[in-house]
């Protein structure tokens, strides 16, 4: 039996090595994701270390005063062309003797300045509270009287908003392919072979139809896996390329993480495999296969989007185990993982009971023709 | 030999097959001839093991198909009526691929497809893959995957449809040689001039049921027709049942 399940294994993979539109649907299903998490984290990086236009134009009668000093010694470079305008009106000496605020007028575009002009106010008013503190000083009043509350922020949360958002990411750049990548390979092993007519001469050879569908479900589960290790390997590689670090993002995505997800996958790869092939069985044509297998695909993704708390609760269930284990080794959370016993029992009854009704099915295959 | 016992086949109320008996001897051609639904595709399923009968049976060579379905499969050989090829694989692959469920490997292997794609004459395609092939190639390619593991029993449902005059040729040629290496072929055909041409026994079939069986020369005969299809037309709708020879 196995020699047989490896000859068809064989040639399935040689079929699919050579059907275009499965292999770019395998792609794009596998690519997408991780290029959605490429976009995310360039946005968030570039907003954290966006670089503020320092270059103002200086009016007024007092340009080598205090405030120029101030403002050079914050990044401001003056120019003539600036889009930016700051007027001081009066001079600063005559201000500070009389005891007098020194009107300045930041003047610029704020739809495509707003950054340069905001830079300069809070420039203005932290020079502003060290005139403040030097006054204070003069006038011999201790520090703890100027600031009566000592206010600091504590986050309770271990995990940053930018972490979870990223984990959710990841979470689904993993899960894409288990739905997606095999679903176009695993419909023209099946629905696509009775439309061309291929299924009858197979099903006449000395081959049990048991084997005909182990082979086809083992190579719509290695197709799986390689997508599922694509999807982990760029992923892996595009966090560790983002500038990520001081964006208050910490993920645990080493080689080992990758590894471990790689292993974690696994069951659910087999399970979506055989789930696949039994719905492109079910399915009367190419095209139904095409919608049921697509509705199958949304399954893992409905699961990726549920609460940690769900996710825990129902870790009993194949995928939420997975979810559950991806997310833990993310965070480099120390909580050690529950055995996937129950789950583990589950997929492999689910992938019998699919290898089962396929067979089953395949035997009415020309009752039906 | 295949031997077909007392078969019968209904879908719901439509009775496809019923009570049919013959054999199909080696070193013979045996022809089904019947009109469009008259039970012989359903016949040839049976007998590829594609369908189970609701009562009778199917041996071929001595196994039975219902109860050593495997051993029975390795027995025979099926072009079926839609040739399905798998249009990404070359005509080499298809005959390893069948080969090797087959059984064949490695040396066998490697002289079963060089003889086949001989005999077939197809070595300016053997390399090529079958996605836009002729019916002509096509029909090569599916027959040569029908007997590339030299089985004892070739089925054939209606191989000459849609051929030109040089592949039926061909074919007609190979059907004999295969004949007298000792095959046992059965076919379904409904071009008489092949029938005739071909045949060392013929079975007529109307509604499932067999109307009569022998040489084409003793169904004339026996009908009192002056050809075959004349000899068919009787049997079928004038004379009923009955066996010649």
């Amino acid at each position: 039996m196995l020699d047989k399940v490896g000859i068809i294994i064989r040639k399935e993979i040689k079929d699919a090595l050579r059907d275009p539109s499965s292999l770019f649907a395998a792609a794009l299903y596998t690519l997408i994701t991780p290029i959605m998490l490429w976009v995310a984290l360039m946005a968030m990086t570039t907003e954290a270390a966006k670089i503020v236009n320092k270059e103002i134009k200086l009016n007024g009668l007092d340009q080598g005063s205090v405030i120029t000093s101030h403002l050079s010694d914050n990044g401001f470079t003056f120019s003539e062309d600036a889009q930016v305008n700051v007027t001081i009106v009066g001079t600063t000496s005559e201000g500070f003797s009389t005891n007098k605020p020194v009107s300045i007028i930041i003047n610029g575009d704020l739809t495509k300045t707003a950054d340069t002009v905001n830079a300069v106010e809070e420039a203005l008013l932290s020079l502003s509270t060290i005139i403040i503190d030097q006054r204070f000083k003069v006038l011999d009043i201790p520090s703890n009287f100027i600031e009566p509350l000592d206010v600091q922020i504590e986050n309770s949360n271990e995990t940053s908003y930018q972490t979870r958002t990223i984990i959710y990411i990841l979470v689904i750049c993993f899960l894409m392919p288990l739905a997606f990548t095999g679903m176009s390979l695993s419909i023209d092993m099946t629905a696509g072979e009775r439309e061309r007519l291929t299924l009858e001469p197979l099903l006449a050879q000395p081959v049990s139809t048991l084997s005909i569908m182990i082979g086809k479900c083992v190579t719509s589960f290695l197709l799986t896996m390689v997508g599922s290790a694509f999807a982990i390997t760029i992923s892996s590689l595009m966090i560790s390329y983002v500038p990520i670090a001081g964006n208050e993002i910490d993920i645990s995505f080493g080689l080992i993480s990758a590894v471990k997800i790689f292993m974690y996958l696994t069951p659910a790869c087999a399970v979506f495999s055989a789930l696949q092939l039994a719905v492109a069985l079910y399915a009367k044509s190419y095209k139904e296969g095409m919608t049921l297998a697509g509705i199958l695909g949304l399954i893992p993704l409905s699961v990726s989007f549920l609460s940690d708390d769900t996710i825990m609760k129902y870790d009993f269930l194949p995928l939420f185990w997975e979810v559950g284990a991806i997310k833990t080794t993310l965070l480099a959370d120390s909580t050690s993982l529950v055995i996937p016993s129950v789950s583990l029992l589950i997929s492999c009854l689910i992938v019998i009971a699919c290898l089962f009704y396929t067979q089953r099915r395949l035997k009415l295959e020309t009752l039906l023709n | 030999m295949l031997n077909i016992n007392s078969i019968s086949k209904s879908y719901g109320d439509v009775t496809a097959v019923q009570d049919l008996t013959f054999s199909a001897g080696e070193n013979s051609i045996t022809t089904l001839l019947g009109a469009n639904g008259s039970g012989k595709t359903t016949t040839l399923r049976i007998i590829a093991g594609l369908i189970s009968p609701d009562q009778g049976s199917v041996s071929l060579n001595g196994y039975d198909v219902e109860s050593h379905t495997l051993e029975a499969r390795k027995q025979l050989g099926i072009f079926p009526d839609q040739f399905g090829l798998y249009q990404r694989l070359t005509v080499v692959e298809h005959l390893d691929y069948f080969g090797s469920l087959h059984g064949l490997k490695d040396e066998n292997l490697r002289k079963a497809i060089e003889n086949t794609v001989q005999i077939l004459e197809m070595e300016d395609i053997a390399d090529r893959r079958c996605e836009g092939f002729s019916q002509g190639q096509r029909m090569k390619v599916a027959l040569g995957r029908a007997f590339v593991h030299s089985p004892k029993v070739l089925v054939l449902d209606e191989p000459t449809r849609g051929l030109d005059i040089f592949n039926v040729r061909l074919l007609r040629q190979l059907l004999r040689n295969l004949r007298d290496k000792g095959v046992c072929i059965l076919m379904s055909c409904h071009v008489m001039a092949e029938i005739e041409d071909l045949s060392d026994k013929v079975v007529f079939i109307a509604n499932g049921q067999k109307k009569a069986e022998g040489s084409p020369k003793e169904l004339i005969e026996k009908s009192g027709a002056s050809n075959l299809e004349e000899a068919f037309v009787k049997y079928v709708t004038d004379i009923g049942g009955g066996n010649v020879g």
